[in-house]
């Protein structure tokens, strides 16, 4: 057997107590694979005002949206063991949790026979805008008039194939049936916006690296 | 799918926008292409932004209720089940009626007192979470080949401790992982954890911060160890401060050398 080594045992301070709200992402994340119910209850907490609009603005139903939000939070807490570092953030886990569970909802409807929703430069933001929190929705605020700000800089021809694409499920063949464009032009406009987007970000200091 | 055909589908790959078949295809590339994997990376970090864009909408105030007697339920029930798996034992088909239904018993009484406790458990853990505190220690890989880690969190206000470890190696046969803790070059055993695609946790019921260290170890299983490991401790976490630390080390290196030569 091989006897652990002297550094290793020097390395492991006791850490401070701190409050649960201070808790990373990763640590609660792990609580829950502990099936920590409090966890689960932080989480929500943290994450609950985002994710709801999010799933909303796919769906458009306030209760399609809290079935999706219930089924999707269970199976975080179901789940939450095979999570890992090294595919990423948790915030990125759960963005893609709960964007698959919406688009697979409107994919299972098969109710997408147009372009149809608003789109993001029609939205009136002012709509159903409420907060209990006002520093966090106000934060929330600045924050989404910079991303949508660098939606708007994008030319509309590639603004409209990521609505489409992320925002009502469509995949790039129907994208490119729909619009009679070739498939590859739908691809490297999703590419290239996405790309054109990152950029924009970086120089407005957004941070989109992890 | 090569490096090209990759980075034509990078973006509607990301957006989720791919045919299924597709997304195999992309995702067997990604296993073995790190610049590809890059890519990804960039594009992603972009469309986790896109959620932020949207209007902000308030959930109604039941939802969160609505969720959390889900959640609870399910730990309560995840608790019954550990709770029946421990009172069977291997030779459980041996034993007399008369046993059997004392362990019958014996569950329905656990179930019965466990949902009164889960009651009143539930206002106190509500209470408990806004002044919620806990203790976090890391826990570490004995060994440089394999890449385990892990922590345990002591949460005083639930007297609970949460083992959670990463990166287990799939365990052949009756194997099995096991918890212990270790105060003056005595290991106790915390229980055996539960693994599930390489992720081992284990609730224990208790307060690890008057132990020295905490480990887990490869026990030939079915049934946890009596007394000391019977396998190699695969990680370690030390569980007092600089001052200890010391003496603890040649404990825990004492512990280990005397696994070695039994």
């Amino acid at each position: 057997m091989r006897l652990p080594k002297r550094e290793f045992l020097r390395s492991q301070p006791k850490e401070p107590a701190m409050s649960s709200e201070e808790m990373s992402d990763t640590l609660l994340i792990s609580a829950i694979a502990g099936k920590a119910v409090w966890a689960m209850d932080v989480l929500y907490q943290r994450y609950h005002r985002m994710l709801y609009a999010f799933v909303y603005r796919i769906v458009a139903d306030h209760q399609v949206t809290e079935d999706l939000m219930q089924e999707a939070f269970f199976s975080v807490w179901q789940k939450a063991a095979s999570y890992s570092p090294s595919h990423g953030e948790v915030r990125s886990w759960l963005i893609s949790i709960f964007h698959h569970r919406a688009i697979d909802y409107l994919r299972g409807l098969q109710r997408r026979s147009a372009f149809q929703q608003t789109p993001l430069e029609q939205i009136d933001l002012t709509e159903n805008a409420f907060s209990s929190d006002v520093w966090n929705e106000t934060w929330r605020s600045v924050q989404r008039d910079l991303i949508r700000e660098a939606l708007m800089t994008l030319p509309r021809e590639q603004r409209m194939v990521i609505e489409l694409a992320y925002f009502q499920g469509w995949t790039h063949s129907e994208i490119a049936e729909g619009s009679r464009l070739p498939l590859g032009t739908v691809k490297a406009r999703m590419r290239l916006g996405l790309l054109h987007l990152k950029r924009y970000l970086e120089k407005k200091d957004i941070r989109t690296s992890e | 799918m090569d490096c090209q055909q990759f980075e034509e589908l990078a973006g509607a790959y990301v957006l989720g926008a791919t045919s299924e078949l597709e997304r195999h295809a992309a995702q067997a590339h990604l296993t073995t292409c790190v610049s590809c994997q890059h890519t990804v990376r960039d594009l992603q970090t972009v469309t986790d932004l896109l959620p932020l864009a949207v209007p902000a909408v308030e959930p109604s105030p039941d939802l969160k209720k609505r969720i959390m007697v889900i959640v609870e339920t399910d730990a309560h029930e995840q608790t019954a089940r550990r709770a029946a798996q421990r009172l069977q034992q291997p030779r459980w088909w041996h034993y007399t009626q008369t046993r059997i239904a004392v362990a019958c018993l014996l569950l329905l009484l656990i179930l019965a007192g466990s949902l009164t406790a889960w009651n009143v458990g539930l206002q106190q853990e509500l209470r408990g979470i806004s002044a919620g505190q806990y203790f976090h220690y890391k826990i570490q890989s004995t060994t440089p080949n394999l890449t385990i880690s892990g922590e345990a969190l002591y949460l005083p206000q639930f007297h609970t401790t949460i083992l959670t470890i990463q990166g287990l190696p799939f365990l052949p046969g009756t194997e099995v992982y096991q918890g212990w803790l270790i105060k003056n070059n005595h290991p106790a055993s915390m229980g055996l954890l539960n693994t599930q695609d390489g992720t081992g946790t284990l609730d224990f019921p208790g307060d690890i911060r008057t132990f020295d260290a905490i480990a887990v170890s490869r026990e030939p299983g079915p049934q946890a160890s009596q007394g000391s490991p019977h396998g190699q401790i695969i990680a370690l976490g030390t569980l007092q401060n600089k001052q200890g630390q010391r003496e603890i080390e040649s404990q825990l290196t004492m512990l280990i050398e005397r696994r070695v030569e039994e």
